[in-house]
């Protein structure tokens, strides 16, 4: 009877759900239970205790910074051997010792300590390894790439989500603190031991490597200008202009100042004493380490005994010669020097030349030239012609003069003068009717001669234009007025291109 | 701004949200915690607790599933079970709703000599069982409902009432001297 009265009175309960009703206005069945209830709100509560304050507010500002410093609480340390490990170490890498939270408990002794009188159980179950723990053999990460990238991602749009609504409602304020929290966030990491001068010393060693990079890209750059302007364009050149190697070859290895032949100084194309024609070879070289150049002069008459060349000329004429070298009687001339020399030399100023053997010039020997030998040029042996002595044939013959060069009828091209040829003046070609009627426009290109002799020579068309505009071109070249190119101090002959352009408009 | 916004912005270092949280249930939660626990200094260290945790994993609280009161109140409930599993040993659930903590063998004229009545109820409070003793605590000084006690205790509703009966049962028998109707029989008793 007893239980039933009571249980009919937990009505009120569901009174109080509905929320009809207080559980004061709540009319009891049994007269108990309203007594029961008058004694129960005897029981008074203490105020909360100022201390709770104190502490949940020291334990909050523990919990922010040590969400900011998240590196220290997100720390596992080994009892072992004494190191801390990333949170995600459920074993210690180094000796397999299950990790602890004992490095964050240092840091926030508030969170982690458990109160003694709630039994100390979480403090026993931290040190516990975790049922299912992977063993970590090492440092790295096993975690893989994606699931590492989409843990990142969620972070992000957790944060977002987080974040969004307060920076839509207050976008300055918003601004304002995540500005200064990051300035503080790195304020403190820079005020933290040795970080700034570390900080400053990289920093520092990165800016000299790349100022040294700079300063030497930028004088490197100024140098390849300075080059860039020494070199002038003076002129194209279409590979037939340029001598071909045979023919330089031929030039370098011809001795003498005669006319006609390779080698010698005598006019003809022969070049030795033999009935046949026939190639001659050889050379010579000498000096007498004097610093300047060998002077110029004529050789010494041939002889199969040669001797030292005097530089200067006897005071009175000798009975004997004075001196000879070793070449060819059919090459020999007497030049008309009054001293004994290099005919192709330039200088004038006394002197047997820097080689040595007691010749004349830059080789080795007691012939003359920049050879080895007895002979004249820059063979071997004796002789003259070039390469290994060999008896030449065909009678008497002359070189094409200094280093066979002719001055007055070989063509050179512009970069083997020394002063090119300069236009005075250039005359325009005119349109013909027949071009303008058609409407013909274009470039035509011509390769000329600007001969020593100042005539504009064997003109060609490279590249012309239809309706007579190419004739027109080259009749407009004919009338170009130029100082000719100068190498060694002779006019010569130099190739050279010429574009006209024809525009109607 | 509602609670759910005032622990986002305090779990993100709004200290100010942070203290009106606390304001707002600081005095429900240590008066829930010390009576569970009869203790000040008890009720001191699950009230802390319990904030921390909250703190810590805010993310556990679920707006939609109860109010924050309910959620920091059923922390206070688990942190002072897991007092009692740890002072009474291994014990179930079953254990905590029937076993007294005060004997029942004090006589009304010993009573009559404590200093106030609260601290008479209190003690009878104290004897009761700790599940029966948090859902009248709940109940009749925190003013829940019967569906709110039951999501703090993790029970339901008719367990609850059963808790709130057999409570309010004990209390009767233990209280019964105090009770007006009772009174003059009392006085009779004693001056026999």
């Amino acid at each position: 009877m007893n239980d039933k009265r009571d249980l009919n009175s937990l009505s009120i309960y569901s009174n109080r759900d509905d929320g009809s009703a207080a559980p004061e206005e709540v009319r009891l069945s049994v007269p108990e239970d309203q007594e029961l209830r008058r004694l129960v709100q005897r029981w008074r509560a203490p105020e909360t205790p100022a201390s709770l304050d104190s502490r949940i507010v020291t334990a909050y500002r523990r919990q922010i910074l040590s969400k900011e410093d998240h590196q220290e609480v997100l720390m596992k340390h080994c009892p072992t051997c004494q190191e801390e490990f990333a949170n995600k170490f459920s074993f210690c890498p180094v000796d397999g010792t299950p990790l602890n939270d004992v490095a964050a408990e240092a840091a926030l002794p508030v969170f982690d300590a458990t109160p003694i009188h709630l039994g100390g159980g979480m403090a026993a179950s931290a040190a516990l390894v975790p049922a299912g723990a992977e063993y970590h053999l090492t440092f790295l990460d096993d975690t893989g790439l994606t699931r590492r990238l989409m843990g990142e991602l969620k972070e992000v749009a957790h944060n977002s989500e987080l974040t969004w609504p307060e920076f839509k409602r207050d976008p300055f304020g918003y601004s304002g603190r995540f500005i200064k929290g990051y300035s503080s966030l790195v304020w403190r990491f820079f005020s933290s031991k040795n970080v700034a001068i570390a900080t400053s010393t990289a920093l520092l060693v990165v800016l000299s490597v790349v100022i040294i990079f700079v300063v030497t890209g930028r004088n490197r750059a100024a140098e390849m200008a300075q080059m860039n302007k020494d070199l002038v364009l003076e002129q194209f050149l279409t590979p037939d202009e340029i001598p071909p190697e045979a023919e330089k070859a031929k030039a370098d290895e011809a001795t003498g100042t005669g006319k006609g032949g390779r080698v010698g100084f005598n006019k003809g194309k022969g070049e030795g004493s033999l009935p046949k024609p026939a190639k001659a070879g050889g050379g010579g070289g000498g000096g007498q380490q004097d610093q300047l150049a060998a002077q110029v002069g004529r050789i010494p008459p041939p002889s199969e005994i040669p001797s030292k060349i005097p530089t200067t000329p006897p005071l009175r004429t000798p009975v004997l010669p004075m001196a000879g070298i070793n070449i060819d009687p059919a090459l020999y001339k007497n030049l008309p020097y009054d001293r004994f020399g290099d005919p192709r030399s330039q200088s004038q100023a006394t002197s047997a030349g820097p080689g040595t053997g007691n010749g004349l010039g830059n080789g080795t020997g007691a012939g003359i030239g920049r050879g080895d030998g007895e002979g004249v040029g820059p063979g071997q042996g004796k002789n003259m012609g070039g390469g290994p002595y060999s008896p030449g044939g065909g009678g008497s013959g002359g070189g094409d003069g200094n280093g066979g060069l002719d001055y007055a009828n070989h063509i050179f091209a512009p970069k083997d003068v020394n002063v090119k040829a300069r236009i005075l003046s250039r005359p325009e070609p005119q349109y013909t009717e027949e071009a303008r009627k058609n409407q013909v426009s274009g470039t035509v290109v011509l390769r000329a001669v600007f001969s020593a002799s100042g005539q504009v020579t064997n003109i060609r068309a490279v590249s012309g234009l239809p309706n007579g505009l190419t004739e027109r071109a080259i009749g407009a070249a004919r009338q170009i007025r130029f100082s000719p190119a100068m190498k060694d101090g002779h006019p010569v002959s130099q190739y050279i291109q010429i574009e006209y352009n024809f525009n109607l408009y | 701004m509602t609670d759910e916004r005032l622990l986002e912005r305090a779990s993100r270092g709004d200290e100010a949200a942070f203290l009106t949280l606390y304001e707002c249930y600081r005095d429900p939660v240590f008066r829930f915690a010390y009576r569970l626990l009869g203790s000040q200094e008890l009720a001191e260290d699950v009230a802390h607790d319990c904030f921390l945790s909250l703190l810590r994993q805010p993310g556990r609280f679920d707006p939609a599933r109860a109010s924050l009161k309910t959620y920091l109140l059923s922390a206070v409930r688990n942190l002072a079970m897991k007092h009692f599993r740890g002072v009474g040993g291994e014990e179930t659930l079953e254990d905590l709703a029937h076993e007294p903590r005060v004997s029942e063998r004090r006589g009304p004229l010993n009573k009559l000599l404590e200093d106030e009545l609260s601290t008479e109820v209190r003690r009878a409070i104290d004897g009761l069982p700790p599940l029966q003793r948090e859902a009248l605590v709940l109940f009749e000084f925190e003013q829940l409902s019967l569906s709110e006690i039951a999501e703090i205790a993790g029970a339901d509703i008719g367990t609850v009432k059963a808790r709130l009966h057999r409570a309010r049962q004990s209390l009767k028998r233990q209280l019964a001297p105090y009770f007006k109707s009772n009174s003059e029989a009392v006085a009779d008793e004693v001056l026999k």
